[in-house]
């Protein structure tokens, strides 16, 4: 029988992986260059039994500050109140020299670009105009969708947030394509070949006959897609 | 300029070629010079309806093809002299059909015409597409079913993405009319009301044909039924093509019939 410490084979040809990964950080930013300022700061934020500063190490940036910043006093001072400082986030290469001579990681103040306001990333709402007829299929990526006529049947409208419908649905509706479980489906009459809310689908979902006249709002609740009437029938 | 008028409906057998030769021979008989194109290339009808099948010698596909011209295809008809018929191939297939052919066809036609209309094939297919391609107006004929009207539907939706107007931004002005309709079924619950058909297709009304035995007969007889003027359907007809015009009129034959003592003793429809 082999031994069970020495196997056969040697199975494992991978000795361990590297993945690229983001580990949650605290960004400290202080406003002032005034040390015992900001360690009065902080143990009070720790009396206050702060999480973020408790458990996750700590990242000071010094890239806007105008004065010199005393960071070997700062390291000591986090260090009597345990608080673990991992690295220090300023463009300026003295500062980073110096943070690299106290054992600190200099990162650089770059950080991945972000979107302008008025870059298409920002959800937006599309509106149609007029009935989506059987075969068509309107979809929002990013947003929102407004019908601004009736769903029919064979028809199919889909958007990563909410979708309004300012008629009858009587074809598909999916809101939430890209997950959202907060998004919702409202319209003005229920009759649906299937509905869906991040995935959650029913198909023939026309509520009960009371519901199916007025105008009504679904919603995804523990798995279960949930309708209530928004008017009262009639 | 002639006004170019598809018949369209998506579903087959709904009454697209009755409807085109009544309708055309309505116009005609109103003094527009009116010209049909049979475009269901492979299953032509529309010759039958008029009656003149005899009369084919040259068709659409030849014209485009350049070995007829088209004054040797286009045929008169016998009835209504301002009425003309081009006729589809039936040896062809839709194939033959080319965009460019088809517009330098409407386009000699629309200098001697006042109306054109496209009789579409079924489906929503390449000759299908050609025969809506051009055409400034629609006439979406419809069942009160559930198949017809979501075949409409879906023909609605072509209409508005790849025809000509749709391209240039503008839009083909759509007329529903509902044929084969029984105000006894609807009442039975067998047949979708006017109403519940056009609360899903929302397009405006051009005329309600009831069903009737006179337009089998004047099919099978090669005379648009229009023509037989005291039917029912003959009446719905002129109608339509007073609506057509921009005339206003009221609907007729929509509400369900009050049967009288003779009529329930002897039954029969009309």
């Amino acid at each position: 029988m082999a031994d069970a410490a020495q196997p056969r084979l040697n199975l494992v040809t991978l000795p361990l992986k590297l993945r690229g990964t983001s580990l949650p950080a605290t960004l400290l930013q202080p406003m002032t260059a005034q040390v015992p300022v900001l360690i009065k700061a902080l143990e009070k934020r720790l009396q206050e039994g702060s999480a973020l500063l408790g458990k996750a190490p700590l990242v000071i940036e010094l890239g806007h500050l105008q004065e010199a910043f005393d960071l070997a006093g700062f390291q000591s001072e986090c260090e009597r109140l345990n608080i673990r400082l991992l690295a220090v986030r300023s463009s300026d290469p003295q500062q980073q020299t110096l943070a690299k001579q106290l054992g600190l990681m200099a990162l650089n103040t770059q950080e991945r670009p972000a979107n302008a306001a008025n870059q298409e990333e920002l959800a937006r709402t599309q509106v149609h105009e007029g009935t989506v007829r059987s075969g068509q299929q309107i979809i929002q990526d990013k947003g929102d969708l407004v019908i601004l006529g009736g769903v029919n049947p064979g028809a199919e409208v889909l958007a990563s947030g909410q979708i309004h419908i300012y008629g009858p649905l009587r074809g598909r509706a999916l809101a939430g394509i890209h997950g959202d479980r907060q998004a919702r489906i409202f319209t003005l009459q229920l009759a649906a070949e299937l509905v869906a809310i991040a995935g959650s689908y029913q198909t023939n979902f026309n509520g009960d006959s009371q519901a199916g006249e007025g105008a009504v709002t679904i919603w995804l609740e523990k798995e279960r897609l949930l309708y209530r009437q928004l008017t009262p029938a009639g | 300029m002639a006004k170019i008028i598809v018949i369209t409906s998506g579903k087959g057998g709904v009454g697209k070629t009755t409807t085109c030769a009544s309708l055309g021979t309505g116009l005609a008989l109103r003094g527009y010079k009116t010209v049909m194109i049979d475009f269901d290339v492979g299953l032509r009808n529309l010759d039958l309806m008029l009656g003149c099948e005899r009369r084919v010698v040259y068709d659409l596909i030849n014209v485009i093809q350049g070995e007829a011209s088209l004054h040797q295809a286009l045929i008169r008809d016998k009835r209504a002299d301002d009425l003309f018929l081009l006729p589809a191939s039936q040896t062809r297939d839709k194939d033959a059909l080319t965009l460019e052919g088809v517009e330098q066809v409407l386009q000699a036609l629309t200098l001697d015409f006042d109306y054109i209309l496209c009789d579409s094939p079924a489906g929503i297919e390449r000759g299908a597409q050609l025969a809506m391609y051009f055409a400034d107006e629609a006439i979406l004929v419809t069942n009160p079913e559930i198949s017809s009207v979501r075949d409409t539907d879906r023909v609605i939706g072509l209409l508005q993405a790849k025809t000509q107007a749709a391209k240039n931004g503008g839009k083909v002005a759509e007329h529903l009319l509902l044929t084969r309709y029984n105000t006894q079924r609807v009442v039975e619950g067998e047949m979708l009301s006017l109403e519940d058909v056009q609360d899903i297709l929302a397009v405006p009304l051009v005329g309600v044909i009831p069903e009737s035995e006179s337009i089998l007969k004047a099919s099978n007889q090669g005379v648009p039924v229009i023509h037989e003027t005291t039917a029912a359907a003959s009446i719905a007809y002129q109608d339509a093509v007073s609506r057509l015009l921009g005339e206003e009129c009221p609907l007729k034959f929509v509400e369900p019939e009050k049967q009288g003592f003779f009529s329930r003793m002897f039954g029969g429809r009309k």
